[in-house]
């Protein structure tokens, strides 16, 4: 059950769950089609999920920190072919691999199942390395389906510690410090044994891609792997693998009677304080 | 699953609010049918999950319901695989549709959309598990006392005072294997938004630190709490990301909500949807924000702020 | 044919672009209306590839080509063509090096320019002339192995922040009496060379623009770039195949900037009930915005793609000619089509028109681009 203490080396190996989502900033293009109750969001160019940047940018921090050349950073995703550039990126971010699952098996997966997915592949890649990634780390919620789920149902595949919502995250002699952020307090945790880990936004600010990422990128591995090279239930993935199934999606509802408060900002400032008076407050 | 066929529903009381939020809206749709249990674990939160798991495998509901806090988020999504069961996440609504079964509606896309999904094969000890955000669902009137569910009917489950019998072990405070080093309280701890029922909340459209200072001071003078949208966070100005109102923040429900320089970004007024009066000071004319609020103006944010301040002295 | 960007191109621009928009865009309108230069912003050039992205990776460049060097003066003019100014002022100064440079020049100079640590200059036009360069009167006297220089250059941009200027000096005649020239090194702090005035300019703030001094300057004789006495092929060459790439970069940033924001504002700005994108003559603006700026980037990339196969003609004298005409055109149309937005400087068009002007003069004004491109045309058809 234990891993041995990695006192031994200092330096770390982390994998990184990175998602390609459409652009959140242009989320205001997105539109739903009324008569089928889908989303259609064609022309919406993909990006790296702003929180996956996050996650690999913390992953890097703590590489160059325990020596960056022994160190590795791999990146996994679980994504249709067309969003392999998204992999390109973050090998040009400073990622070392990167792995990408495609197979139409895997589409319409929910959390459940894209979770069972990704830990699969994070078994297979474990096996070929010889080693337990030291850390898995990933956004805490994506900008697209924002659940918070696939960290810690990945570390529950895994059998692995996980912890969400860390806005701070260090090592020092091979212990890992994770800084919690909940309501009402910020809980410290430490530890060396292989954990899973979601981070926050508000972690570190990615690096930019650099001209120089993108050369050293084209020399590093991405692999693509399909349904077949995973030891995989395929009963468990995709849509069929989903233990929740979408009904129709709808535009939220949120119409208010909009009435004038003033003709200038003083009558405005009056209108307002007499709501509130009104309101018994 | 078809709502009829849930004979037991499990909440999950962690110490916020949220849980009887949870159980009044439980009640709405479920009426007196079902068995209403309340797991209460609010000073063992370490224990939270095992305790969930154990009661979970004991009860066999048909149904869980967690409030989507920073724990509610990471027990959640754990007992869905551990019960190999679909996890309905930071749902807006929870509702039977016309063929009696059981739905819940859920934003995607920062609140862009809502939509609503299923998890058809919930069965007892299988449960569908829900997760609500606190302040999305209403408390009910008579709430009464919280504190033991004075006048409720649900059986209670306390995981506090057994752990404080001794009946379980606490063990060392732990997340897995990784061990608790440190708690401290945080600046600004969640509650200020809450409860508020004045709440002055400050977008991107302030422009300036200078101007969200001055909202900061109007919040406090009208005996309100200060707020802020996903942008005017991300301009640094100072306000907390506690005060953030959102689906990635917080759901609110006060009496008088007051927006200032806020467009109307679907995941702002998905979290503002549950106030009483809206009122929306924006410069542009063409805010969406307007089609979601009760009054409107259409002034310089700052010059509003201004007036307030003035008037009030 | 392929007109697009190869993978590895399209992220290189979206890479720079990112940066532009993060690092550039929230300050250039402050840059430009406090006339402030941004050396601060030169070290993260330098970091992002942008300063030394054509030079090779054995001095420290990214080793891609001019294709690549236009795509990031592009996405930085989009927000600051004025810090574009001192990005390719610094290439150009730097080709002279690379192209022509010794391998002990090269070793010693470019990998500080690629990092950012060393901005560098090219100075050619004086006082007495920018259009006649066979005319310039600075001179460089050579006894033993020392240069030294006497003379003034202006409208020199980088003039008070490069570390390494590569100067063009009137060095001796040939038999016939013609003037030879060499492009000389001199580096920032050697005695007698300084920075003159700084000029107060209508546009492209954002970098220095100003005179350079040399008075009894002393160089050693290995500062010379190139051989002796061919100062002028270096110094038309350099100028002609990466001075009007730049300038047609720049302006096509420029011209980016007034489509993307006429577009922006049709969509948002409402006018009898409607908005402003509804009605055909603004969408008759905006459609020849559009064609102006997919010519002007085919001539450019065009160009640039024959220089990295190995040979261009006057394709940069055609793209740097129809691009600051349609900037200047584009500019105008979208203050037109701002109304009383367009005039005031809390919104950028004004500044993309001062701009735009001011790119027109640089690197050869219009009429020597003409001149150029007449004279390839009558050869050749």
């Amino acid at each position: 059950m234990h891993s041995p203490r990695r006192s031994h080396h200092l330096f770390m190996n982390i994998l990184v769950l990175v998602k390609p989502v459409p652009d959140p900033e242009r989320e205001k293009d997105i539109k739903v089609d009324v008569a089928s109750g889908r989303l259609i969001r064609e022309g919406i160019p993909m990006v790296i999920d702003p929180e996956s940047r996050n996650a690999l940018e913390a992953a890097l921090q703590l590489a160059e920190k325990s020596g960056r050349e022994q160190s590795a950073v791999a990146v996994l995703a679980m994504a249709p072919e067309q969003a392999r550039d998204k992999l390109t990126e973050a090998l040009a971010m400073g990622a070392d691999e990167a792995y990408m699952l495609s197979d139409r098996a895997f589409g319409g997966a929910d959390t459940f199942a894209t979770s069972y997915t990704l830990a699969q592949a994070v078994r297979k890649i474990e096996d070929e390395k010889g080693f337990v990634f030291d850390l898995v780390l990933a956004g805490t919620s994506s900008s697209d389906g924002g659940t918070s789920h696939v960290a810690v149902q990945t570390a529950e595949w895994l059998g692995r510690t996980h912890i969400s919502n860390v806005c701070s995250l260090d090592v020092n002699d091979g212990v890992v410090r994770a800084v919690k952020r909940s309501e009402e307090v910020m809980l410290s945790f430490e530890g060396e044994e292989p954990a899973v880990i979601g981070v926050t936004r508000d972690i570190n600010r990615p690096r930019f891609v650099t001209a120089m990422g993108i050369i050293k990128a084209r020399k590093r591995p991405l692999t693509l792997w399909s349904a077949d090279d995973l030891e995989i239930d395929t009963m468990r993935t995709g849509l069929v693998g989903s233990p929740t199934r979408p009904g129709r999606m709808f535009e939220p509802e949120q119409k208010r009677a909009g009435e004038t408060i003033g003709d200038t900002p003083e009558e405005a400032a009056a209108g307002i304080l007499r709501i509130i008076r009104k309101a018994g407050l | 699953m078809k709502a009829e066929n849930v004979r037991k529903i499990l909440i999950f009381d962690q110490g916020d609010p949220v849980a009887i939020q949870l159980l009044a809206k439980a009640e709405e749709v479920f009426g007196d049918g079902p068995e209403y249990v309340v797991l209460r674990a609010r000073g063992t939160h370490n224990l939270a999950l095992t305790m969930m798991e154990e009661n979970i495998r004991g009860e066999e509901p048909e149904l869980v319901l967690i409030g989507a806090t920073a724990l509610g988020e990471e027990i959640a999504p754990a007992l869905g695989v551990r019960f190999e069961t679909g996890v309905a996440a930071h749902c807006v609504d929870i509702r039977v549709n016309e063929e009696g079964r059981l739905a819940y509606v859920i934003p995607a896309f920062g609140g862009r959309a809502v939509g609503e999904i299923f998890i058809p094969d919930a069965a007892a000890g299988r449960p569908a598990i829900a997760t609500v955000k606190p302040g999305m669902f209403p408390e009910p009137a008579d709430a009464g006392n919280c504190d033991d569910y004075a006048g409720q009917r649900c059986r209670i489950i306390d995981v506090d005072a057994m752990a404080a019998d001794g009946e379980i072990s606490h063990g060392s405070k732990a997340q897995g294997a990784f061990r608790m080093v440190e708690v401290s309280p945080r600046e600004h701890p969640a509650g200020n938004i809450a409860d508020a029922d004045i709440i002055v909340c400050g977008g991107y459209g302030l422009g300036s630190e200078e101007v969200w200072r001055k909202l900061e001071k109007l919040a406090e003078k009208l005996g309100g709490a200060a707020a802020c949208t996903r942008a005017a966070l991300d301009a640094g100005w100072g306000c907390a990301e506690e005060s953030m109102i959102g689906t990635s923040g917080r759901a609110v429900r006060p009496k008088v909500y007051i927006g200032f320089g806020i467009s109307g970004a679907a995941h702002h007024t998905c979290g503002i949807a549950g106030a009483d009066t809206i009122i929306s000071i924006n410069s542009d004319g063409d805010a969406e924000i307007f089609a979601a609020s009760d009054y409107k103006g259409v002034f310089d944010a700052e010059k509003v702020i201004d007036a307030l301040l003035r008037e009030i002295g | 044919m392929d007109f697009n960007f190869t993978e590895e191109q399209v992220m290189l621009r979206e890479a720079f672009a990112q940066f532009a928009k993060e690092e550039i865009a929230p300050y250039a309108a402050k840059w430009d209306e406090e006339d402030y230069v941004p050396m601060e912003i030169v070290p993260k050039l330098g970091e992002m590839g942008i300063m030394g992205v054509f030079v090779p990776e054995q001095y420290g460049g990214v080793g891609l080509g001019h294709v690549e060097r236009c795509i990031a003066l592009e996405e930085v003019a989009r927000y600051s063509a004025g810090l574009a100014m001192m990005v390719f002022t610094h290439h150009l100064g730097l080709a002279a090096i690379l192209d022509y440079g010794t391998e002990e020049q090269k070793q010693k100079w470019l990998p500080g320019m690629c990092d950012g640590s060393c901005v560098c200059g090219l100075a050619v036009t004086e006082p007495g002339g920018g259009s006649d360069v066979a005319g310039l009167k600075t001179v460089a006297e050579l006894e033993g192995d020392t240069w030294t220089i006497n003379g003034r250059k202006c409208f020199i941009t980088n003039s008070h922040c490069a570390g390494v200027t590569v100067v063009t000096c009137r060095t001796g005649e040939d038999e016939k009496g013609r003037p030879l020239m060499s492009t000389i090194a001199i580096e920032a702090g050697t005695e007698g060379f300084k920075p003159g005035r700084e000029e107060n300019k209508m546009g492209l703030k954002g970098s220095y623009t100003g005179e350079l001094i040399m008075d009894n300057v002393k160089v050693p004789v290995s500062n010379t770039v190139g051989e002796p006495g061919k100062g002028m092929a270096i110094t038309m060459k350099e100028l002609g195949e990466v001075g009007r790439a730049s300038m047609a970069a720049i302006e096509l940033g420029i011209l980016r900037a007034c489509l993307e924001d006429a577009v922006a504002f049709a969509k948002e700005r409402v006018l009898y009930g409607k908005p402003l994108s509804k009605l055909q003559a603004i969408q008759f603006n905006i459609a020849e915005i559009r064609c102006d700026y997919e010519a002007s980037r085919l001539m450019l990339y065009n160009a640039a793609a024959m220089k990295d196969a190995g040979k261009v003609g006057a394709e940069f004298s055609m793209a740097k000619y129809f691009t600051s005409e349609a900037a200047v055109r584009s500019a105008r149309r979208l203050i037109e089509i701002m109304g009383g937005y367009g005039f005031v400087n809390e919104y950028p068009a004004g500044r993309y028109l001062r701009d735009a002007i001011g790119c027109v003069p640089s690197c050869g004004t219009s009429e020597i681009q003409k001149m150029i491109v007449a004279g390839e045309t009558l050869k050749k058809f």
